[in-house]
């Protein structure tokens, strides 16, 4: 009898823990539409942005006398990484924290977006100089603060270069861990940015470009709206994938509790055929017996 | 050959068709382009954009600042904002301004320089997104 009523319970509560997680999946998978679309358009907006920056470099060089495009070798590098606030979202951080670990720089110091990984990168020893957490569809206006401080610690040469770590969005079973510079800024990336959303390089045009007001204040004011652009377009991406990455998560455990649950209800049925087997014998037994 | 413009902002790419002519608002004057015109990369002002299409019809379009580059006839807007008139809502419009102006007021002394520059930008774009609207609901195209 205690048996039975222990798989009982165990179903019920499987059932519960069910209904939530596919609650979170629906959850998931609409804030995942939206974040995805956001992250996919932006790439197209990220690669023209390249493509003219690109151009304005090319007719410039003057690739010194900007801070953003210079190359240095004092100071550290600065790794801002792109996680998440929240978990439940299967490997997405443990992946990311793997790539950090293997493929960055060892001295250098760390910025999170998200808070997850703020507490494994202190306790592995690595230097964290702040966390900040965003709502799901960041504005730029949010990610001001931080791109003041980067800014900060490149001019008065703290930095040497900074990186992003974040998921790049494949697709939705699909989110790559990926490691790229934001500053400086280098050519050949630009390059492939804008290849990427679609917008290559005419082959063989070699335009020597007119530049309005000045070339110095296009340059500098094209490259700040770059280098931001492409801090809020990574994020976007990791909110894309954070999303994808919780909503495949919460489907497969609310595929595992009804398989569990299914499991289970064989469980409860076998106990109590048998349960009843046993009193049927019991009675005929004790029929057997009174004759 | 036509002018192929294109306008793309974070959100969406708002016009990408070929064109006879386009007339926009640059940093320091207007600014008219037409086929064939010169390699050129500028910034741009918050205001309207409008543009000749294919069929000899005036349209325009609302543009937050940006960069234009134009390169072998092809035209890209690389912009935060583009908007037709009817999705210009002028209550949200009055807010963002009314905001803005009471930060510069009230927290004036605290405000960075660049802070002020921002705040006052929002405005400029702010305004002319009005304009464009009153001026445009005026004449229906």
């Amino acid at each position: 009898m205690s048996n039975l009523r222990d798989i009982k319970r165990r179903i019920k509560s499987v059932r519960n823990t069910s209904q939530i997680t596919k609650a979170m999946q629906m959850v998931a998978s609409a804030k995942m539409r939206r974040a995805q679309e956001l992250a996919l358009r932006g790439r197209i907006y990220m690669s023209a942005l390249a493509n003219v920056l690109q151009h304005l470099g090319e007719s410039l060089i003057l690739r010194a006398g900007t801070p953003l495009m210079e190359e240095r070798t004092d100071g550290r590098d600065l790794i801002i990484v792109v996680n998440t606030d929240k978990g439940l979202c299967g490997a997405l951080n443990a992946n990311l924290l793997r790539e950090v670990l293997t493929n960055a720089p060892a001295d250098a110091c760390y910025l999170c977006i998200g808070n997850k990984l703020a507490g494994s990168l202190q306790r592995l020893g690595r230097e964290v100089e702040g966390s900040f957490s965003l709502s799901d569809s960041p504005a730029e206006a949010e990610l001001k603060p931080i791109f003041d401080m980067i800014r900060k610690g490149f001019d008065e040469r703290r930095y040497a270069r900074v990186f992003v770590a974040y998921q790049k969005f494949v697709n939705v079973m699909v989110q790559r861990p990926q490691i790229v510079k934001l500053v400086p800024v280098e050519p050949q990336e630009l390059i492939s940015v804008a290849e990427q959303g679609g917008m290559p390089d005419a082959p063989g045009i070699d335009a020597d470009f007119l530049l309005e007001p000045t070339p110095e204040l296009l340059l500098e004011s094209v490259l700040h709206l770059y280098v931001t652009s492409m801090l809020v377009q990574l994020v976007l991406e990791g909110k894309a994938s954070e999303q994808s990455a919780r909503m495949v998560a919460m489907k497969s455990a609310t595929e595992n509790a009804k398989t569990l649950i299914d499991s289970l209800t064989l469980d409860y049925n076998k106990a109590r055929q048998s349960q009843i087997t046993n009193e049927l014998l019991e009675i005929t037994t004790a029929m057997k017996a009174m004759e | 050959m036509p002018l192929h413009l294109k306008i793309i902002t974070p959100l969406r790419t708002a016009v990408e068709e070929d064109v006879l002519s386009i007339r926009l608002p640059a940093t320091a004057e207007q600014l008219e382009i037409l086929p064939g015109h010169t390699a050129l990369i500028t910034a741009v002002a918050p205001g309207e954009l409008s543009y000749t299409d294919a069929k000899h019809v005036s349209q325009s379009i609302f543009v937050g600042g940006g960069f234009l580059q134009v390169e072998n006839d092809v035209a890209l807007l690389v912009t935060d904002t583009a908007l037709d008139a009817d999705e210009v809502d002028p209550t949200s419009v009055n807010a963002a301004i009314e905001q803005a102006r009471n930060r510069l007021r009230n927290e004036q002394s605290v405000l960075s320089r660049e802070e002020q520059t921002r705040l006052e930008a929002i405005i400029a774009k702010q305004l002319a997104m009005i304009e464009y609207r009153n001026k445009r609901s005026r004449t229906p195209h």
